[in-house]
């Protein structure tokens, strides 16, 4: 990765940071009152017009004095920020900010102010990101060529009450991130504006937090996934935590291939031979959600929101009676269960947060951890990305299980229609294809 | 989406809320002032800024109704219930407007003051008015801006909304939210704007469009700056008190008055003598024709490519022969290379318009002429806010009529200047008994340079002339010698040292004999000259392409011939000596591709005559514009949205969640209005229940019960509503709404599904 691509990524856009700077140390006031200036200095080189100059003036004069006047911001003041422990990509969240007072004065008219932005892609990710867009962009083809969304981070403000000396008090801030993922928060400005409320000047105190963007959640109505409740081994206790369980239900003689550590020692001194303890067989309904991770492109639409479906199905599958287990594959093959007390909800919204695509393995590893777990599995729900032949494959596989499936495609390349349920012929109502610009509807018009 | 009937919400509905509890006070706070959330401009600021609007452009009485209307709606009680869809059209029709007038303005081009001007007959005669006035008239537009958003903004005043969105009035910025809610993206709180700035703001742009025209700018700078930190003082910093920000504005006011100094200053040295300044103004006012003072002769000649095939100037004879020449202006002084005009040529006589407005301009007291052609041509320089430019006419015009001209003057070397539009077009009457140019003056007529002497007696020796020859004598000897013994050359090119240090003249008289026009005029005034006969030197065109009636004159045209004073006749008489051949000789210099030029070119000049106002295009467009904008006014304010009636079945963009759409939250919205609105903890039905307990609105609870049955399978059954079903709630809700409006307490019979 040559400096060259590192320094496009950082310093994207020159204008970008020039509306950043502006959007900070002017006012809505102080922005109009600049546009207004540059206008009438565009259109007051016609000398005919006396007027334009003179409004042209005025408004130079108000601003310089403004700018002039503002000066800089002295005082010694403790910043503080409490973040909430998660937030939702595009639910809007307040915070609050502490600021105490530590000058000799009275403070007032001071403002807090705070850009929240999106989580960023690393450079490699971008790499990553240019490289499949030009992979499926075809010569001779005017195609229209995608770039990452990139909106100016929001620029959240509040205002602070009058603060006496050693005084310290509250600002609500309100924001709303885009992107699911890891969001560092660096600091945190307190600004106060020059006598006329034009301009700004800040000064910024490090704050360094991160935050937790959880992956959007729709509304799915319930779906039910045909299945019967299957033995699991081990018994409810072992589906809570790895490791040796206590109780048992009843001592039996022992059976030629029981394991060695379910032998009961006291009663074989008691009786002379060996016993065995005898553990409940535990019936109950384990459900899979498994997520396709493997795209070459990351941060493209359909992959965030594919994660978006496996955030709403975990929200949505009944977890108080079952388990779900989510299988992903990402730098390494993952399994991950909720339900029952074993882990809450948010904990599996908390690893889906931070997926990412994984380009260097084969399909052939989400198959194989999979099929692994199919035993155990009273039924299936797969959120793939396309629908090629090894993703077919694995349907396959599954039905012939005798696995239930529903089957859920976010295409990252579009597919033409129609589309050949393969496997699924049987149950066409079961493969459902989703369109990343229409989620919510679509998912709202799922039906069994 | 219910009409745009504007009912008004009529004292019952204040009384009935107060027959709830509220004090009337209260309810028609809430009724009123909008929302207490957004700011709006300090009180009575709009007013004063329309009044100084009023002051401004020179229409009080509009301004102070404007002021009334805006600011009344502090006094009068009365509010509509505007949607955000009614700005819409609003805005949608004050755009229209803006540029309707855009567009009349445009052809118009003309100067600035009232509409009531506009709509006056067109015809050329009535369109001028002088000097003050710019020819930039696109900015008259922006002046009327206060008239054009009154509709907005006088119903956001008479509204009960505080503060609006950008999405309320842009299409654009609706389709972007639109498509984010539905991909999903975050709905971020849109920007919101106060309509009440965005008027103040069109007051004060609309104000200061005017040039400063008589009345006292620094009064005007004086109250601008009042108005603006009236505007601002709500928006202070806390911290300050509020002597320092008085002193800002104070300082404000002293920086203005510098910048104002520096830039007169620098606009002093702009226009001043300084090589800089002359620079600069030449960049301002580029001129491609002879300066009055002097003209410089190239010794080279035309390049090919310098030959201009530009087209300068279009003729019609309407009546006599048509002219051979055009000419502009004449010199008297040889100093090579230049040719000066001396001191009279500054010296101009105004020409008085008789009878006045008639477009009639007499260049000698009674004027009489055989011919008249009609010329077409611009004017490329400026003077005094207005074009102007050298008028190329035929010699011995006596009179300019059908010209609609600001000024006319002319001076004693033959030179006619004129300010007007652009575009002139006049009609010279010519070849008349009589001329105005003045008599030869015996010493600067008859100047010869003495070092050119000898050649020149070399030359008349040669024709077989002796000095003073008489004119009659002298004219076909010299026509002769010239026509036997020179060649017309158009390009010469010679080394700089030849041009400066040789004597390009002499060795064009004695030895090469061949040169172009320049040469032959330069030569022929000094030969008749020497020869005792006053002669001055004259540039313009030669008139020789065209039909019959109508001819063109292109830049290559342009001519130099010499001017010879008839004792006899007492009149100034050409005398071109260049070889006749030269007209072939430049035209075979033309390229094959002419055509396009041409063809462009007279696109151009049809534009021209639009733009100059020269047609009666502004009429067509005025008698054409009023249906089309009566029409969208109509169709603006008075009918829904024809996409929606055209075709009822088609898919209509879903919203993002299902049934978010349904009409029954008019209703709620419609009852929340009338403080009967629903808790935020109280689902639908309960809160109907409670309304039918104890309101006056409990005989239509049955109704409203039905209804929102069907309104709730439309938002949560998965299978939805068929749309039979679908169209049964929409008109059965509006029929509701309609009845409510109209308050009837009881529902009438709905014909059952």
């Amino acid at each position: 990765m040559n400096l060259w691509m590192h320094l496009r990524h950082r310093g994207r856009g020159g204008s970008h940071r020039f509306w950043r700077w502006l959007r900070r140390r002017c006012t809505p006031a102080g922005l109009t009152l600049l546009a207004a200036m540059v206008l009438s200095g565009t259109m007051g080189f016609d000398p005919d017009n006396a007027m334009i100059y003179q409004v042209f003036t005025l408004l130079f004069g108000m601003l310089l004095a403004s700018a002039i006047v503002a000066g800089w911001f002295r005082g010694r003041f403790e910043v503080n920020r409490e973040l909430p422990r998660y937030v939702t990509a595009g639910v809007p969240f307040r915070y609050h900010v502490r600021v105490r007072n530590e000058t000799s004065r009275v403070q007032k008219g001071l403002w807090v102010l705070e850009e929240v932005g999106a989580p960023q892609m690393s450079p490699a990710e971008w790499q990553a990101w240019q490289r499949a867009q030009r992979r499926r962009m075809r010569s001779f083809r005017p195609a229209r060529s995608r770039r990452p969304a990139r909106a100016l981070p929001i620029l959240c403000q509040a205002a602070l009450p009058p603060l006496a000396p050693g005084q310290s008090a509250t600002a609500t801030l309100e924001a709303v991130i885009g992107r699911r993922g890891l969001v560092e928060m660096k600091e945190v400005a307190l600004a106060r504006t020059d006598p006329l409320g034009l301009f700004r000047v800040l000064r910024r105190y490090p704050v360094p937090q991160k935050l937790l963007v959880l992956p959007r959640c729709y509304f799915v109505p319930p779906i039910a996934i045909p299945g019967d409740p299957r033995y699991q081994l081990g018994g409810v206790t072992l589906a809570s935590h790895v490791g040796q369980s206590e109780e048992f239900i009843s001592l039996r003689d022992y059976r030629r291939g029981d394991p060695i550590r379910h032998i009961h020692w006291r009663s074989w001194a008691k009786v002379g031979r060996p016993i065995v303890r005898e553990f409940e067989d535990e019936f109950f309904v384990r459900h899979a959600l498994v997520l396709d991770t493997f795209t070459d492109w990351p941060e493209h639409e359909a992959f965030e929101a594919a994660v978006s479906v496996a955030a709403s199905l975990a929200c949505t599958l009944p977890t108080q009676e079952s388990l779900l287990d989510l299988l992903f594959v990402g730098s390494e093959a993952y399994r991950f269960t909720v339900g029952r007390g074993v882990g809450h909800v948010e904990q599996m919204l908390e690893v889906l947060a931070s997926v990412r695509p994984c380009p260097d393995r084969p399909f052939e590893t989400l198959e194989r951890l999979v099929l692994q777990h199919m035993g155990v599995v009273s039924g299936c729900v797969c959120v793939l990305l396309g629908w090629d032949p090894p993703r077919r494959a694995l349907v396959e596989k599954l039905v012939q299980w005798g696995v239930p499936v529903r089957v859920l495609v976010v295409p990252v390349d579009p597919l033409l229609p129609p589309v050949d349920p393969g496997p699924l012929q049987l149950w066409p109502e079961r493969l459902t294809l989703l369109d990343p610009n229409r989620l919510e509807e679509q998912l709202a018009r799922l039906s069994e | 989406m219910f009409n745009l009937n504007l009912v008004k919400p009529d004292p019952q509905a204040a009384t009935g809320a107060s027959g709830l509890g509220h004090a009337p006070g209260e309810s028609l706070a809430a009724t009123n002032g909008g929302s207490g959330t957004a700011s709006g401009p300090p009180p009575f600021l709009v007013g004063a800024a329309s009044l100084y609007w009023g002051w401004q452009t020179g229409h009080p009485v509009l301004g102070l109704l404007l002021a009334l209307i805006l600011e009344g709606a502090r006094w009068v009680p009365v509010r509509w219930d505007f949607s955000d869809e009614d700005f819409r059209r609003l805005w949608t029709l004050c755009s229209v407007l803006l540029l309707a007038a855009l567009v009349y303005a445009f052809t118009s081009h003309e100067g600035p003051s009232a509409f009531s001007r506009l709509l006056d007959s067109p015809g050329v005669l009535h369109q001028r008015r002088a000097s003050e006035v710019t020819t930039e008239t696109a900015a008259s537009v922006f002046r009327w801006l206060p008239v054009l958003m009154l509709p907005f903004a006088a119903a956001h005043a008479f509204s009960n909304r505080g503060s609006l969105t950008l999405s309320t009035i842009s299409y654009l910025a609706r389709r972007h939210q639109r498509r984010r809610a539905r991909a999903g993206y975050p709905i971020l709180r849109e920007p919101e704007f106060h309509p009440g700035y965005v008027y103040f703001i069109g007051c004060l742009a609309g104000s200061c469009m005017q040039p400063a025209s008589g009345r006292s700018l620094s009064w005007s700078l004086a109250c601008l700056a009042a108005l603006v930190g009236w505007a601002l003082w709500p928006l202070r910093s806390p911290r300050y008190p509020h002597w320092v920000w008085m002193t800002v504005m104070l300082a404000t006011a002293g920086l203005s008055v510098a910048g104002q100094w520096g830039i007169w200053s620098l606009q002093r040295y702009v226009g001043s003598s300084s090589r800089l300044g002359e620079w600069l103004a030449t960049l301002r006012n580029p001129g491609e024709e002879s300066d009055l003072p002097f003209t410089r002769i190239s010794w080279q000649g035309l390049g090919p490519w310098k030959a201009s095939t530009r087209i300068v100037a279009r003729l019609q004879v309407l009546q006599g022969p048509p002219p051979d020449y055009l000419r502009q202006t004449s010199y008297r002084f040889w100093m090579p290379p230049y040719w000066l005009s001396g001191d009279d040529a500054r010296r101009f006589t105004p020409i008085s318009e008789t009878p006045p407005d008639s477009g009639v301009w007499p260049l000698v007291a009674n004027a009489t002429g055989r011919a008249v052609v009609r010329i077409v041509t611009t004017l490329p320089g400026r003077k005094d806010e207005s074009r102007a430019g050298l008028l190329p006419l035929p010699p011995r015009t006596e009179l300019l009529r059908n010209f609609a001209a600001f000024t006319v003057e002319r001076n004693d070397l033959g030179a006619v200047m004129a300010t007007g539009p652009g575009l002139v077009i006049y009609e010279a009457v010519h070849i008349g008994p009589n001329a105005w140019e003045a008599p030869p003056d015996p010493v600067q007529d008859l100047a010869v340079p003495p070092e050119i002497v000898p050649t020149l007696d070399a030359v008349l020796a040669q024709a077989g002339l002796a000095p003073g020859a008489a004119w009659k004598q002298a004219r076909p000897a010299l026509a002769r010698f010239f026509a036997e013994h020179f060649r017309y050359r158009l390009w010469q090119p010679m080394p700089r040292w030849m041009r400066h240090n040789a004597r390009p003249l002499e060795r064009f008289l004695l030895q090469s004999r061949e040169g172009h026009c320049e040469y032959f005029a330069t030569a022929t005034v000094l030969l008749v000259r020497r020869l005792g006969i006053p002669a001055r030197y004259t540039v313009g065109y030669a008139v020789h392409e065209g039909s019959e009636d109508e001819f063109v004159v292109r830049g290559r045209d342009a001519h130099a011939w010499c001017q010879v004073w008839n004792e006899a006749t007492s009149q100034w008489e050409t005398f071109d000596t260049t070889p006749a051949d030269w007209i072939e000789i430049e035209r075979a210099q033309e390229p094959a591709w002419l055509w396009v030029g041409d063809t462009w070119s007279w696109l151009r000049y049809q534009l021209e005559l639009v733009w100059w106002g020269h047609t009666r295009l502004r009429q067509y467009l005025l008698w054409g514009l009023t249906p089309v904008l009566a029409v969208l006014i109509v169709q603006i304010l008075f009918r829904r949205g024809r996409r929606r009636s055209l075709r009822p079945n088609a898919q209509e963009v879903q919203p993002a969640g299902p049934g978010q759409d349904s009409e029954f939250y008019e209703l709620e919205r419609w009852l929340a209005a009338r403080a009967l609105e629903r808790r935020s903890h109280e689902p639908l039905g309960a809160w109907l229940r409670r309304l039918g307990a104890d309101t006056q609105w409990s005989a239509w609870i049955p109704t409203l019960q039905q209804l929102l049955l069907l309104h709730y399978r439309y938002r949560f059954d998965p299978l939805g509503l068929a749309p039979s079903q679908r169209a049964l709630l929409r008109e059965q809700v509006r029929d509701c709404l309609q009845q409510l409006q109209l308050r009837r307490f009881q529902p009438a019979r709905f014909n059952k599904p």
